[in-house]
């Protein structure tokens, strides 16, 4: 299920909330697990096997973890065959075809072999890496195991961010999966939230989606690159919407996830850039990956390698192609840059300069996201150099969309939120954000009608 | 932290609108059919083993919800406002433009498509062995080209049909009509993509004048008028706020015949019992059929007029019909399969015979194929 659906905004939200606020204490985990079910079975009921399955999968190495460090012995074991039962889960469901088709293109003798042809199931590589930080942090220590099954099983599952994140760390929630106390102040600032991200969503990443594609369709520079600026604001607006949304309706139910943006294109260095972009998937990394291989305490080459092995993984994250190793490597060479000489001599200069060259970054970086056929990803490097013009319809199309786009970089900033700062108790600023709260959800719902409205008037013709 | 005033109204506001919401969602009656968009609206979907399992249900539910929503029309023109006042409608299909006038975006320029019916009005010429008169009126958006409101896409009318209007072959004669609607944008309607009772008017006076015969003055025509149309661009917009506006019709011979495949013959051009319905333009001729003949009482012995048409002929029919004796119009979107037009010509041996098509049906129309 989306949230931005009908069905998500005027059947199982009501419902859900109603149903969680007359059950007692006691059972509201167990019915968020429930509602959390049927929200991840809606479009694939066959996964929720899956789904279950990765719950008492780890739920069992936590207690084993558990059993062994209370018996002072070492628990490095089920520690072990949790995190491979996790990572051969990831695996076989999102990189088998990948894999196979890399064999069959070297090993001769592969080429009969079919490629298994899996549909990905939603959300597994957040939920996967929740469960293995589960596994990881009852091993270290940083959080108590779980004995309840469907307590664990609502933290693994729960709606907000079950298929999109953050990537929510169980020593993070651990202790609100049992102890949280619900409050107005919580509700209201999530609702709040929720809409924000609604409306990130449906207001702006889909109309500079839909610009995105459509200027593909044109050849020449001022295609090429105002098609990338509004991939660049789609992407950013789709899944920091989505995150905000799932921490809003978290707010909602009593949780507090950490934020996962912090206005990344703001951004004056790719370091920079990356504490400000999907920060859970990158603490993860941080936590599970580059300090247990030592980080940057075993002497600079070691360092080096170390990036290039995270980089690499955070790339191959994304996504089952060679595109995503290839962004994840890019942001690699730039990380050791700017760690090597990049950072000082950027502090030499204006700030702008920094600004400009990680705008530059990390709009290339999107291009290599997003081209998974290397002969496009060539193509599109090519308009964007040519300095050649684009047709009419092109340039029509940009400047139709220009309002859409000067709103989506002021949105991009924190520049509203740095204007309000100063009066953020003012009763103008409070009853605004509200009212601009209540016009985002109208015209959100109103977008969403929309795209079914097709009017049939070919007989009138 | 003491609660405060405005979260309480945001959360209550919020939990009531999602709720009140779903409740009239259960609450409220479901229509079949959708009058504003013709088309029947999903059904409550059934439930089975099978669709739960495959997920299908789960996506007809989405369908069946979005249909339904409560307030529908007005969350339609909302959007459609937003977008509009954003500079999006660039990237519609209906621009706005001043005078409270909406306009089908340029039609879009299909060379296969194009060449193919091309070579059938060719085609059709050669079959029949007479001469076939070719016109094609351009669209109301290159009429108002000027008026439109914000970005659009250009109109290349002019070199479009400049472009058709030299392929045709020896024995089709191409009948000019751009000077007629240029900047005339009050030959169209406001609402819709057809042009109005004048603009047929119009048309029909510029054919006759290339045929060198006799048609009635303006002045000879009773007009009558139907008020609160709106059209299908109205329709496609959702700029719900654009006033309805007057169909016109024009009449000078009370007696037309008309009789249409359905066989049951009418007195006079005007059905105007549909003017009840939504789509007022149905007035003419009772919108599209496959063959309709038009018959004038009064003009026996003066020739017949064979017209392959499109709805732009609904209303150009009764006008036609003041110089003719019978006037047939084939519409290929609807005719039998089978059905060889050139035979009709043994039966009426045809003085006249015209293809007449609005520039954007002309262009996009699979069904030219037919015509042989």
């Amino acid at each position: 299920m989306l949230f931005s659906s009908n069905v998500f905004l005027f059947a199982f939200l009501p419902s859900i909330l109603l149903i969680y606020y007359i059950c007692p204490r006691a059972l509201r985990n167990p019915v968020l697990l429930l509602w959390s079910l049927v929200f991840y079975g809606w479009g694939e009921p066959v996964y929720l096997f899956l789904m279950i399955g990765t719950i008492l999968l780890n739920y069992v190495f936590g207690l084993q973890i558990h059993k062994c460090q209370a018996r002072q012995k070492s628990a490095k074991l089920p520690l072990v065959l949790g995190v491979i039962a996790n990572l051969l889960i990831l695996g076989f469901f999102k990189y088998a075809g990948f894999f196979v088709d890399q064999l069959k293109a070297i090993l001769p003798f592969m080429s009969g072999v079919e490629t298994p042809e899996i549909s990905l199931p939603i959300g597994i590589s957040f939920y996967v890496f929740q469960s293995m930080s589960y596994v990881i942090d009852v091993y270290r220590n940083d959080a108590p195991v779980q004995k309840n099954p469907l307590t664990f099983g609502t933290y693994v599952t729960l709606f907000p961010q079950l298929i999109a994140g953050p990537i929510v760390r169980y020593s993070d929630v651990a202790l609100q999966m049992d102890h949280r106390k619900e409050n107005i102040s919580q509700f209201a600032s999530g609702v709040q939230l929720f809409i924000v991200g609604l409306g990130k969503k449906m207001l702006l990443a889909n109309p500079m989606g839909s610009l995105w594609d459509m200027l593909r369709a044109y050849e020449g520079s001022p295609a090429a690159w105002v098609g990338i600026l509004a991939y660049t604001m789609q992407i950013y607006f789709d899944f920091s919407g989505y995150s905000d949304m799932a921490r809003g309706l978290g707010r909602m139910f009593g949780f507090e996830f950490l934020e996962n943006f912090n206005y990344p294109y703001i951004a004056s260095t790719i370091t920079d850039f990356w504490r400000r972009w999907h920060i859970s998937l990158s603490t993860w990394f941080k936590e599970y990956v580059y300090i247990p291989l030592g980080g940057n305490r075993r002497g600079l080459p070691r360092q080096i390698v170390n990036l290039l092995v995270v980089w690499a993984l955070t790339g191959f994250w994304h996504g089952a192609s060679w595109n995503f190793l290839l962004w994840g490597l890019y942001y690699a060479v730039l990380l050791i840059m700017e760690k090597m000489f990049l950072l000082k001599l950027l502090k030499k200069l204006p700030k702008v300069i920094g600004h400009v060259y990680s705008i530059f970054a990390f709009m290339m970086g999107w291009a290599l996201f997003f081209f998974e056929d290397m002969s496009q990803l060539g193509n599109f490097f090519g308009q964007l150099f040519s300095f050649s013009g684009s047709a009419t319809p092109a340039l029509q199309l940009i400047l139709g969309f220009l309002p859409m786009i000067l709103i989506g970089i002021v949105a991009a900033t924190p520049l509203l939120k740095t204007l309000t700062a100063k009066w953020e108790n003012a009763p103008v600023v409070r009853y605004g954000k509200l009212a601009l709260c209540a016009v985002v959800l109208m015209l959100c719902v109103a977008s969403l009608v929309s795209s079914s409205y097709n009017p049939f008037i070919y007989f009138r013709f | 932290m003491k609660n405060r005033i405005d979260q309480w109204i945001t959360v209550v506001a919020f939990c009531a609108f999602i709720g009140i919401m779903s409740l009239l969602y259960l609450v409220l009656p479901k229509q079949e059919n959708s009058e504003l968009e013709k088309r029947p609206l999903e059904k409550a979907p059934e439930f089975s083993m099978e669709a739960l399992t495959s997920g299908e249900l789960g996506s007809d539910i989405e369908t069946y919800m979005s249909d339904h929503i409560p307030g529908r029309s007005f969350f339609v023109g909302l959007n459609s406002y937003v977008d509009l006042y954003t500079g999006r409608q660039v990237t519609k299909d209906v621009y706005l433009a001043e005078g409270d006038r909406l306009v089908e975006a340029p039609a879009k320029w299909n060379q296969e498509q194009v060449d193919k019916n091309m070579k059938m009005v060719n085609r059709f010429a050669e079959t029949l062995g007479k001469e076939v008169d070719f016109m094609i009126v351009p669209s109301g958006g290159w009429a108002s080209q000027d008026l439109i409101q914000g970005v659009s896409y250009d109109y290349k009318d002019e070199t479009y049909i400049g472009w058709l209007y030299s392929k045709a072959a020896e024995g089709v004669n191409c009948v000019n009509v751009m000077d007629v609607y240029e900047g005339r944008e009050d030959l169209y309607y406001r609402t819709d993509h057809h042009w109005t009772s004048e603009g047929a008017y119009k048309g029909y006076a510029a054919y006759m004048d290339a045929k060198g015969r006799a048609y009635p003055a303006v002045e000879d025509f009773k007009v009558t008028v139907a008020k609160d149309f709106t059209g299908s661009t109205y329709t496609r917009a959702g700029l719900w706020m654009i006033p309805g506006e007057n169909v016109e019709m024009w009449e000078c011979t009370p007696n037309l015949q008309v009789t249409n495949e359905n066989g049951q013959p009418h007195d006079g051009v005007f059905y105007l019992e549909n003017l009840q319905e939504l789509d007022k333009y149905t007035v003419f001729l009772d919108g599209n059929h496959a063959t309709v003949t038009i018959h004038n009482p009064n003009n026996v012995g003066k020739g017949n007029l064979l017209v392959i048409r499109d709805s732009y002929s609904n209303c150009l029919g009764g006008f036609l019909a003041e110089s003719y004796e019978n006037v047939v119009m084939v519409d290929l979107r609807n005719i039998m399969p089978g059905m060889v037009v050139s035979e009709l010509d043994a039966q009426y041996d045809f003085a006249d015979v015209l293809v007449c098509y609005s520039l954007s049906n002309f262009l996009t129309d699979n069904n030219l194929i037919k015509l042989k």
